[in-house]
């Protein structure tokens, strides 16, 4: 098993180094001057910009640049965001606890709802609630998330005025230190009153738009999943003896069944990433999707090379995770595959 | 079918009757074939667009400007999805949209099939360094979110109609090639593949005529839900603005050009999005249909 | 350093909401638009900073609320030489410093060396600050500060000298600005000496009418009244930035009253605010031009019918009616008609597509004539909607045979590019600075080689306009002025360089309860003379 262990460890070396140069190259060769785009219709002088291109080092040859990138890596140093002078990797770290407080929400939105409905699909096999299930599946996972979210902004929050359009928390009527990031645990740690149930609103609709994919995928894996323990045989035996229904789904079949529904949530980490960056576009979420973009736009190299650094190497120790979970449970993966 | 196909196709790999026999077991699902009508609709409609169509895409009728489908009150039949800010018809840019939408998600299947069949053989016929070098490659695409890594191909590119298939290619190709290998690695081990290199057929042979076809089935699974989920990319590209360039009626970037009137004429910014969202589900369902009757396994289960 | 600075700030905003709840505080939101970069107007360049740094700070002169007037600011009065040269300052005396902020107290009044410090922060490198925060002076460069000052000194502690290289009528609009905001060199010392000088910019100190509380990136900037601000302590409180960048978001908090004042409605929404009985929907028009410019260096835009088919082939009305859907008026000049020296005599090209063919006809080009057209990827104040306009031109082009190619880069390669004479044809624009028509016109001046300048995106050095251009700066009489302005909007007409577009109007919704608040001209936000009631 440590074997097993230390050999993904150090398989993921070669891949963060790969990562290292193409995030460096690629970046390099995104069109547009990092120093040029920071002036308005005012323009920027030849001589000026030849002495800000000199103080960030982007006169150097590339191949200096990019060693110069790996030192300060192997130091901790992710480099300085070009728009705001401060390091990249705090910027991150202040912004990750957003991503991941909607990423955490949005994944028990989808599990809280799609076992339960896949598992129900599956007990009802083939009547109008299997039906149901798997038709708003089929839509959920071919949702353009995007308008889905416009959709529900209109609905909710303009035709109903139920829920606040964008945000994490009203800052106006609340005002405290957010030491973790987690606006839900910060607003309760505050203790000032009514700020966790306006946190939660504003998490509302995020959750809903993010979760609906890996809601789709978790209800349909749970009911494929669910229909084959169902048809073994010591299920059949259970059932054959008289143990009522429910019991045989709750007590034997469920817990089988989850074993592949929970590796398929390990493995959506990475996408539900993906999803971030529109869903935090929409509504305005101060995390790391917005940002990205933002980093684009304005041409941010170090916050955008810093960026997808630390957020493919999340998806990387996650996925690591996950294959050691497997291992741990499925020994026959342990020895090459 | 996995049990039998390995039995037959060591000698004969096609066998008459096959495709009726899945032609049978799909029209059995009665979703997927509604998913397989709607998108044959789809496409004819994508196809002949210019019959179609009542106006031109682009043509601009300065006179009625964010007219309301006809169902509203001011609407217009001449119009009967209503009009854009600038007088477009938006029946027209929606069905013209149809072939933009389904020309991206064809030609990024179609290259991320080759270049996954390629790739994905070398891999497992060349094993070593040279797998490990593809693999690894394959790993690091998937470990940046696949909006990113898009956007920032179109960063890199300028974005335009072809960089979008470029770029949401670059993003999904990995899953084909993984799926290649994943598929021809456990073909490689058996009896027929040593059978067939024994007799001395080359290697080249070996990977396209005795191995490949073994493997079509959840490729071409792979292919149709493919489709759809470079249908969905190439619009959330044009939602961000990195899609098609103006005037191509392109659905995400329709939905996108049109968000201001959210409050003042929804219409404009639903219909684009429904458009999406009825395409992609068509082609799910027919995709889900397609495994279903290619995969006796799932079927019974 | 951040979680300091917060927690600081909450101890502080928690003292002070303690202290005015008690005498019924009147706290005013603004809902603005974006996070500023830093709290130094001088190493910024665009409104949402200067925005978020006014409150903190005075300058020299200053713009009469809501004009392009200046008057006196920290400058009580100030003596002008006969050749225009040598200014001198008086400045005013007992004017106090914010104290508090930051663990700073400061121990004397505004002075002198508090002006040196701002001006010498921007121009000599040998100050400890002119590297900090990059240390990037843009305005100051840009409004040619370096090439016209000569030196700037002081005689007593209330008296500052400026001298000139050349005369230059608008320089006292220029030290208005937002670059020449004056900071305190006592704080800086005082920063400097406890080794974090990087938070003079994040943390302002200055003697404006609100001192600074606190600042959360993306969500909210807090500022409270100072006091002891030397024209009287402001009516209002506590003032608070709601920073919200999607505009549905801002129309849905002004309509709940959760903020006051809003900036920059969509233009889709206006109808839908003019309606609403608790809400004023204030308007005015803006100091700026939307364009579309020819390069006259290429082939056929050299040619003057082809740039007059061009105009007259694109439909304003149009534009004005979807595109600005009421937020804009159609332009005929490069300068705003509210700004001196405009030229009403001059007639604007008619939209007439049978003229276009006509000219192009004329012109003995081969058509379809193939040009692209180049469209911003952003909103700006003077455009709401650069591709919509676009796509617009494309289709009235079509018509004449005229195909255009719609291009767009990203916004910073997207002005280089334009800059270096890359687009045929492309829109860009500008908002004006300091209420002077030099501001604009120097746009479309030549540089010391006599070769055009790089935002001059026409391309075109014409010798007349030029030295129009260059005589006008050095007088200092309006009316002499207005006049030499008025004969280079003929030229500009005559010569076809552009499509003049749109100069837009600024709208800004505010509650029915916000009393003397009024809209700046020049794009910029004020709130030392509203009160709530």
């Amino acid at each position: 098993m440590i074997k097993f262990i230390l050999r993904r460890l150090l398989l993921t070396i070669p891949t963060f180094l790969a990562l290292t140069l193409v995030t460096f190259v690629a970046i390099r060769l995104v069109p547009g001057d990092p120093v040029e785009v920071r002036a308005g219709e005012h323009g920027i002088s030849p001589e000026r910009l030849a002495m800000l291109r000199h103080e960030m080092g982007l006169d150097q040859p590339v191949i200096v640049q990019y060693f110069q990138y790996l030192w300060q890596l192997a130091h901790g140093n992710f480099g300085t965001s070009l728009r705001t002078s401060g390091p990249v990797a705090t910027e991150f770290f202040s912004l990750f606890p957003a991503t991941l407080e909607l990423a955490f929400c949005a994944m028990m939105f989808a599990i809280l709802l799609g076992i339960p409905a896949g598992v129900l699909a599956a007990v009802r096999r083939g009547n109008v609630l299997d039906h149901g299930v798997m038709g708003i599946s089929v839509i959920g996972y071919s949702m353009p998330i995007f308008w889905w979210g416009l959709l529900l902004i209109m609905f909710f929050s303009e035709w109903l005025n139920l829920t606040p359009i964008s945000g994490r928390i009203d800052p106006i009527k609340f005002y405290f230190d957010t030491p973790t990031g987690f606006m839900l645990f910060d607003a309760w740690w505050s203790g000032q009153e009514g700020a966790v149930w306006d946190a939660a609103q504003h998490l509302i609709l995020p959750t809903i738009v993010l979760g609906t994919v890996p809601l789709a995928v978790i209800a349909r894996i749970t009911r494929s999943s669910m229909l084959e323990v169902l048809s073994e045989d010591y299920v059949r035996t259970a059932r054959a003896k008289g143990m009522s229904p429910l019991r045989v789904v709750g007590l034997h079949a469920l817990r089988n069944a989850l074993i592949p529904v929970v590796t398929s949530i390990g493995l959506a980490i990475g996408s539900l990433l993906a999803g971030a960056v529109l869903t935090e576009t929409i509504f305005s979420w101060p995390g790391i999707g917005t940002w990205l973009i933002e980093s684009i736009n304005e041409r941010d190299y170090p916050s955008l090379q810093g960026g997808i650094m630390l957020i493919s190497s999340f998806v990387i120790v996650i996925n690591l995770l996950v294959d050691v979970l497997y291992g741990a449970i499925n020994p026959r993966l342990r020895h090459g595959r | 079918m996995v049990a039998e196909t390995e039995a037959v196709a060591a000698t004969a790999p096609k066998r008459p009757g096959q495709l009726a026999d899945f032609w049978a077991s799909f029209s059995e699902n009665r979703g997927a074939v509604i998913g397989l009508v709607f998108v044959g609709v789809i496409a004819l409609m994508a196809i002949f667009a210019p019959f179609v169509a009542p106006h031109s895409p682009i043509e601009q009728f300065r006179n009625f400007t964010k007219l309301p489908p006809v169902w509203e009150a001011g609407g217009n039949w001449s119009f009967p999805l209503g009009t854009d800010a600038l007088g477009r018809d938006a029946l027209s840019r929606l069905i013209y949209g149809a072939r933009i939408s389904l020309f991206i998600g064809l030609m990024v299947m179609s290259v991320s099939i080759v270049i996954g069949v390629i790739l994905g053989l070398v891999a497992t016929f060349a094993g070593g360094v040279v797998d490990m070098i593809i693999m690894r490659i394959m790993d690091l695409i998937i470990a940046i979110p696949s909006l990113v890594l898009a956007i920032l191909v179109v960063a890199i590119l300028g974005p335009s109609l072809e960089n979008t298939i470029i770029a949401v290619t670059v993003v999904y190709m990995p899953r084909y090639v993984r799926l290649v290998r994943g598929s021809a690695m456990s073909e490689i081990g058996k009896d027929y593949v040593t059978a067939a290199r024994v007799i001395g057929v080359g290697t080249f042979r070996l990977m396209f005529i005795t191995v490949l076809p073994n493997c079509l089935a959840p490729l071409i699974v792979q292919a149709a839900l493919g489709v759809s989920d470079a249908i969905l990319e190439a619009a959330a590209l044009g939602f961000l603005g990195l899609g098609a360039q103006p005037p191509i009626p392109e659905w995400g970037a329709m939905l996108a050009d049109n968000r201001e009137f959210i409050r003042s004429n929804p219409w404009i910014v639903t219909l684009p999005g429904l458009a999406i969202l009825v395409t992609v589900v068509a082609v799910n369902i027919m995709g889900d249909g397609l495994r279903d009757a290619l995969d006796p396994k799932l079927k019974r289960g | 350093m951040k979680s300091f600075i917060q927690t600081g700030a909450v101890a502080l905003f928690a003292a002070a909401l303690l202290a005015s709840t008690a005498a019924g505080a009147k706290t005013l939101v603004y809902c603005s638009e974006g996070s500023p970069e830093n709290f130094t107007p001088a190493l910024n360049t665009t409104g949402t900073s200067f925005d978020a740094a006014r409150p903190v700070f005075d300058q020299l002169t200053e713009f009469k609320p809501g004009t392009t007037e200046t008057e006196p600011g920290l400058a009580q009065s100030w003596d002008v030489s006969p050749d225009g040269l040598t200014f001198t300052f008086h400045l005013r005396k007992g004017v106090k410093f914010h104290g508090g902020v930051n663990g700073f107290k400061p121990t004397r009044d505004f002075n002198a060396d508090d002006v040196l410090f701002s001006f010498n922060r921007q121009w000599k490198d040998d100050n400890p600050y002119h590297k900090i925060s990059g240390g990037k002076f843009d305005y100051f460069s840009d409004m040619d500060m370096p090439a016209s000052l000569d030196s700037v000194t002081k005689t007593d502690d209330y008296t500052v000298v400026m001298k000139l290289k050349s005369p230059n009528a608008p320089i006292l609009a220029n030290l208005a600005m937002d670059f020449m905001s004056i900071q305190s060199a006592e704080y800086a010392d005082f920063l400097l000496k406890a080794g974090k000088p990087e938070q003079f910019d994040q943390i302002p100190v200055g003697t404006g009418p609100f001192s600074f509380v606190a600042y959360q990136k993306d969500a909210v900037i807090r500022f409270k009244a100072f006091p002891e601000y030397w024209r009287g302590k402001a009516k209002i409180d506590d003032l608070v930035y709601a920073i919200t960048p999607d505009p549905t978001v801002r129309l849905a908090k002004i309509e709940k009253n959760e903020c006051q004042i809003m900036i920059a409605p969509r233009p889709a929404d206006l109808a839908e605010l003019g309606k609403n009985a608790d809400i004023n929907l204030l308007h005015a028009p803006g100091l700026n031009i939307a364009y579309w410019a020819f390069n006259t260096t290429k082939p056929p835009l050299d040619k003057l019918e082809v740039r007059q088919a061009l105009i007259q082939a694109v439909d304003k009305p149009t534009i004005i009616k979807e595109v600005y859907q009421g937020a804009g008026q159609a332009a005929k000049n490069l300068i705003p008609p509210i700004m001196w020296g405009y030229n009403d005599d001059v007639t604007d090209y008619a939209y007439d597509p049978a003229k276009a063919k006509e000219l192009l006809a004329k012109s003995g080009i081969t058509l379809p004539l193939e040009i692209d057209l180049w469209w911003m990827p952003v909103q700006r104040p003077y455009n709401p909607n650069a591709k919509r306009i676009a796509e617009l031109m494309q289709s009235d082009l079509a018509k004449v045979g005229v195909n255009a190619t719609l291009k767009s880069y990203e916004w910073g390669e997207y002005r280089k590019r334009m800059q270096a004479g890359e687009s045929m044809t492309g829109q860009l624009g500008w908002t004006g600075d300091n209420g002077d028509p030099d501001n604009f016109f120097f746009l479309f001046g030549c540089n010391a080689e006599k070769k055009p300048a790089s935002q001059n995106l026409a391309k075109y050095c014409d010798d007349a306009f030029n030295a129009d251009l260059v005589k006008a700066r050095g007088l200092s009489d309006q009316a002499e002025r207005a006049k030499i302005y008025k004969e280079m909007q003929v030229i500009m007409h005559n010569d076809a360089l552009m499509m003049t577009i749109a100069h837009s109007v600024v709208y800004e919704p505010i509650r029915k309860s916000v009393e003397g608040y009024k809209i700046s001209p020049l794009g910029s936000h004020y709130f030392y003379n509203v009160d709530l009631k």
